[in-house]
């Protein structure tokens, strides 16, 4: 007879993909927002860790911290320059009341921060409905249809995609079963196993976030010729960060 | 020398005293010499292979696990179309080229991963032609009795270590494995350098011309 039952166990691998997938953010998903006009605050999905990127129709918009809104002028209602003293002012600047700030464009920012849990703000807020198509293909010719949502997710607990790696997903997801399983009070209680099954789990932590940043390391330039290694870049001026600013 | 996976688990049970009895199961052995191929090979990514990838028009991101069944990460990528090995970039590099790279069509002369699975490529094709060479490092396959895992000849007791540790490990003679696994941890470090040093024989170390942009 088994010490531990089958639900037990399914419950702390399923529990286990989750945690790894927190720890070590190796799944990329992308999710279209559906627009509306007049609308600035938008919830991304559930299983969203940190967003990575946004894009309106395929243009990259720049992520802001909250407080940064100060340094724009906004309009208020009245559509008169609000003052930094007039609570109105911030009521309207940072949608503290649920409602929808000035001005109105084309979005080129977003805020993550300051607005709720799984909350962006679009900034400015969008003047027009942006509906994405059904079934988009957001990673290819959607792209330039949507506003769209990239973040780091948790791993999904069925099914075959946006799993954790099957290359160790066994191994891990058997120290982290172990170590709860022998710490679970019952029959099969073993502190001692259950403590080193535990610091297994965190050794193989360590390993696969060695593992997953070598995914991004790749060895092209040691193949890369001269000739091609650098083409030429369009003409873009980079102006200093304090451009456009008083500085002492 | 060079042994297979039948062979590997004679001496594991070997060390184990196991030979002839029944304590240790062959699904046992066998499930545990696979963990220590697995994790050997994800660890230094001693395999590497080459993939002939289709382009698809108007995609920007590809999923490689969608193409390659044991897709693991990327070396390097080249484009027959001009004879160009892509460039290895990053998104914010991408961002300063032009704001909306991600519609920007073209022959492909930039990469770079985004996860474990997709790879952006830049400028997309405009057109479902062409190809490009993946070179990518490949996760182990799974071994049956007569295979020889892809490792360097020197160090193919790394499974051997892995797995008389592991196999301690599950009936709780932690002390004892502890000795396995800890010539197992310090092999596997040597090994991983071995490859890289394979590896960099014959690179030319460049100063990069935007570095620190």
């Amino acid at each position: 007879m088994s010490l531990w039952s089958d639900d037990t166990i399914n419950r702390f691998a399923e529990e286990a993909e989750l945690e790894i997938s927190a720890e070590v953010p190796c799944i990329t998903k992308r999710a279209a927002l559906t627009v509306l006009a007049k609308k600035s605050l938008y919830a991304v999905p559930d299983d969203c860790i940190t967003v990575k990127r946004v894009t309106w129709q395929g243009k990259k918009l720049e992520p802001r911290f909250f407080n940064s809104l100060l340094e724009y002028p906004i309009l208020n209602p009245a559509g008169t320059l609000g003052s930094f003293y007039d609570l109105a002012f911030y009521t309207v600047a940072f949608d503290c009341g649920g409602s929808d700030s000035t001005p109105e464009g084309t979005p080129y920012e977003y805020y993550y921060n300051g607005y709720g849990e799984n909350l962006i703000k679009l900034y400015p807020t969008p003047v027009s409905n942006l509906i994405p198509p059904v079934s988009p293909n957001l990673f290819g010719s959607d792209i330039g249809n949507a506003c769209i949502v990239e973040y780091d997710a948790f791993a999904t607990v069925s099914g075959n995609s946006y799993r954790i790696p099957a290359y160790v997903a066994r191994r891990m997801i058997k120290s982290y079963v172990l170590a709860k399983c022998f710490s679970q009070e019952g029959p099969g209680q073993d502190l001692i196993a259950a403590k080193r099954h535990a610091d297994r789990f965190t050794q193989q932590i360590k390993d696969f976030k060695i593992i997953n940043e070598g995914v991004f390391v790749s060895r092209v330039r040691t193949r890369t010729p001269n000739s091609n290694s650098y083409p030429a870049k369009i003409h873009r001026p980079i102006l200093p960060s304090n451009f456009g600013r008083i500085v002492d | 020398m060079s042994q297979t996976r039948d062979q590997i688990a004679s001496k594991v049970l070997a060390n184990l005293e196991n030979a002839g009895a029944t304590f240790f199961t062959s699904t046992d052995v066998n499930n545990s010499i696979q963990d220590a191929y697995d994790d050997i090979t994800c660890y230094c990514g001693q395999i590497e292979k080459i993939f002939t990838l289709n382009l698809q028009a108007h995609l920007t991101y590809y999923n490689l696990n969608d193409y390659i069944s044991d897709f693991m990460a990327v070396v390097a990528i080249h484009n027959p179309n001009g004879n160009l090995w892509l460039e290895n970039t990053g998104r914010p590099e991408l961002d300063q080229k032009r704001w909306d790279w991600e519609l920007w069509e073209g022959n492909p002369q930039w990469f770079f991963p985004l996860d474990v699975s997709y790879i952006g490529i830049c400028p997309r094709r405009e057109a479902t032609t062409g190809t490009l060479k993946i070179f990518y490092r490949a996760k182990a396959n799974t071994l049956v009795g007569t295979d020889t895992p892809v490792i360097f000849k020197d160090y193919f007791k790394l499974i051997e270590y892995y797995s008389t540790g592991d196999l301690l490990e599950s009936v709780k003679e932690f002390v004892k494995a502890d000795i396995w696994l800890s010539q197992y941890l310090e092999l596997r470090e040597r090994y991983k350098i071995a490859n890289k040093q394979l590896a960099n024989s014959d690179r030319i170390l460049r100063r990069k011309v935007n570095a620190g942009i």
